[in-house]
């Protein structure tokens, strides 16, 4: 039977602690908080990607260039204007968009706001609209020979300046080219899933802007979700046919998200692989303290077992206080963790790219138990060592 | 006729040294009645404090037993030996090995905590004995804020929380000053004398010992001397 009773004691024993034995507690900690950060950033990142693909929707197909997906570079331009009426002819396609894409730094005043530009045909606004990829709140969409107008997100216009908000008409420069606000988008925009910081240009002029001629992807809408496989396949025919050779990717939501997942998944193993390690040197950490106090504490066992504690309650009262003392490393790893990744995502999402960070009382109550375990476990054998201890030996212990 | 509280039964006990085999016990019998007050003396090493730990089940012996309320100690297992101990011993150390974590408070529960007395109880107890022993108002005081003499008064408040049978004292005077240690003195006397406790104390005091209704001395692990001191012993 096991009297809980053993808990009161080992926390009057850890409140009075010395401040050293909380120091072997870093690598707890670290580990704790490294796995919390982790797995609360990466579940963001998910997040973050599902709504993305979620607004897109099951019924579009991305062409891009490049060889494999998550693998394009600038270097193979593998898509071309002409592709647009390439696809638009095969059946069940219902609408072929073409997007200019780059990061570059906008200008307001002296103030640099760092901005990823989306340049698209303004003939197809309407079309965007209705689909639901863009919802005007307030100015008006671009029309076709705007070449100095630009759109912006809500929430970009009113956290990019800090205190100030953007407004319509106000001037911004991105590459010593003059833009004027013509419109401000609903937050529920394709730009809010990610990337926030999206400034919506016309395809001609981000022509000019990049000095480029051709769109950098290319999203199909099919007429069915059904269709989107037989149509993929129909796209990378038809392309290679017209390129010679395949220098670009056909991608459905489904495929994309799963390799993103894919991706992710490696490298959440990989990092949490990381963390327990840290995890593991906390563990000894804590083994090493319980040792220590089980030494210090050799006459005050065998007083303790003198007037009438069982080895089994002093094993007990060890145990406790090494699980308790995991369980503070992983409560403070906890609190840094969370601390951690809202620091990131404040950082990402200054840069433009959101990331919601959850407090998960899953992810709470399983790092204090694991802490709490490992905390049991490591705190074992220097339990067992003050339980085994001979009375007369512990007391006349110097 | 009366049944010794406690009893040892031609007890050794022999630390084997690899070489040398030191025997730090050589059969000693001793018989212990309720409400006896016994004094042990002798030179260093002489085996005294391991006297004291075999009367108080502290200690198998090497050979022999000893009888605590009429049941020998050399069978019982580790947990027995702890629960007889909780239970019929309370023990007063030179060093008075206090909890240095603990209030005065909580070192007296402590006991009664391995005897399963509930909370409220244990406080409630702890709190009368420690008001006994003048402590009254140092019960949230940690050891290091106590004096040796206020030290030694919490562990004969932990001794007696249990209310055992038998009080075991080794030299709880050898770390106090004189008044300090005369007012402890007074109190384990007053234990034997008031309350009827049996008291065993190492001392290496002669005047000390003379509070005892018996003096036993010891050397090299074998009584060589009883003197009983007025009063007869029943
Ligand atoms: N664990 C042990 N291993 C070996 N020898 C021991 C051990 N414990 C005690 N002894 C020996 O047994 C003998 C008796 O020791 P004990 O502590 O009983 O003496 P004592 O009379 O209490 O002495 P003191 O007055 O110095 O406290 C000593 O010779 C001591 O060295
Ligand atoms: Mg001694």
């Amino acid at each position: 039977m096991v009297d809980l009773e053993v808990f009161t004691v080992a926390f009057t024993n850890l409140k009075r602690q010395r401040l050293r034995s909380y120091l072997t507690l870093l690598g707890m900690v670290i580990g704790i908080a490294a796995i919390v950060a982790l797995f609360t950033l990466s579940t963001a990142l998910s997040i973050t990607i599902e709504e993305q693909f979620e607004i897109f929707g099951l019924d579009v197909i991305f062409v891009e260039p490049g060889q494999e997906i998550g693998f394009s570079t600038a270097v193979s331009r593998g898509i071309e204007e002409e592709d647009i009426d390439i696809i638009k002819s095969i059946p069940g396609v219902e609408e072929v968009m073409g997007f200019y894409e780059t990061a570059a730094i906008a200008k307001y005043r002296d103030q640099e706001l760092s901005a990823f530009i989306i340049g698209y045909d303004p003939n197809k606004g309407e079309y965007l609209e209705q689909t639901g990829y863009i919802i005007l709140n307030r100015g008006r969409l671009l029309e076709p020979n705007d070449l100095h107008s630009v759109m912006i997100s809500e929430s970009f216009a009113e956290n990019a300046l800090g205190n100030r908000d953007l407004e319509l008409k106000q001037k911004l420069e991105i590459d010593g080219m003059e833009f004027r606000i013509v419109g401000i988008l609903e937050d529920a925009d394709i730009a809010t899933a990610g990337f926030i910081n999206f400034f919506w240009v016309t395809k001609k002029a981000a022509q000019t802007l990049f000095d480029e001629e051709d769109p950098v992807e290319l999203i199909v809408k099919v007429t069915d979700e059904h269709l989107v496989d037989e149509v993929s396949e129909k796209i990378e025919i038809k392309l290679e046919d017209a390129h010679g050779e395949k220098d670009f990717y056909v991608a459905t939501s489904e495929t994309l998200l799963e390799s993103f997942s894919n991706v992710l998944g490696i490298v959440q193993i990989v990092l949490m692989l990381l963390a327990s390690i840290s995890v593991v040197v906390g563990a000894i950490g804590i083994m090493n303290t319980m040792l220590m106090a089980v030494l210090e504490r050799t006459r005050e066992i065998g007083a303790m077992k003198a007037i009438g504690a069982t080895n089994n309650l002093i094993l007990g009262i060890f145990i406790a206080e090494a699980g308790l003392l995991g369980m503070v490393g992983g409560a403070i790893g906890i609190v840094i963790g969370y601390l951690t990744a809202t620091g990131i995502s404040l950082v990402a999402g200054s840069l433009g790219f959101g990331l919601p960070i959850v407090v998960d009382p899953f992810v709470i109550i399983f790092g204090i138990l694991v802490s709490m375990g490992v905390g049991i476990i490591s705190g074992v054998i220097p339990a067992r060592r003050a339980a085994k201890m001979d009375p007369v030996e512990a007391l006349r212990y110097e | 006729m009366e049944k010794p509280i406690l009893e040892a039964k031609d007890v050794y006990k022999i630390y084997d040294m690899g070489k040398v085999k030191v025997n730090a016990l050589s059969g000693v019998s001793l018989k212990v009645y309720k409400g006896n007050f016994i004094s042990i003396m002798g030179p260093s090493g002489s085996g005294k404090t391991t006297l004291l730990d075999v009367m108080s089940a502290l200690l198998r012996p090497t050979m022999g037993d000893v009888l605590i309320n009429g049941t020998g100690i050399s069978t019982m297992d580790d947990n027995e030996l702890a629960k007889v101990r909780g239970k019929t011993i309370g023990f007063i150390f030179q060093t008075f090995n206090l909890i240095p974590r603990m209030t005065a408070l909580e070192n007296v529960m402590l006991p009664l905590w391995f005897q399963g007395v509930s909370m409220a109880d244990r406080k409630k107890r702890a709190t009368e004995i420690l008001e006994k022993v003048g402590l009254g108002e140092r019960v949230d005081h940690k050891p290091s804020e106590l004096s040796g003499g206020q030290r030694q008064r919490v562990a004969i408040a932990r001794a007696l929380a249990v209310d055992p049978d038998v009080i075991v004292a080794d030299e709880p005077t050898g770390n106090l000053d004189s008044v300090s240690g005369e007012q402890i003195l007074q109190l384990i006397d007053d234990l034997n004398k008031k309350e009827g406790k049996t008291v065993l104390m190492v001392t290496h005091e002669r005047s000390i010992g003379k509070r005892a209704h018996e003096i036993l001395h010891l050397k090299d692990g074998k009584i060589i001397k009883n003197e009983t001191n007025g009063r007869k012993r029943k």
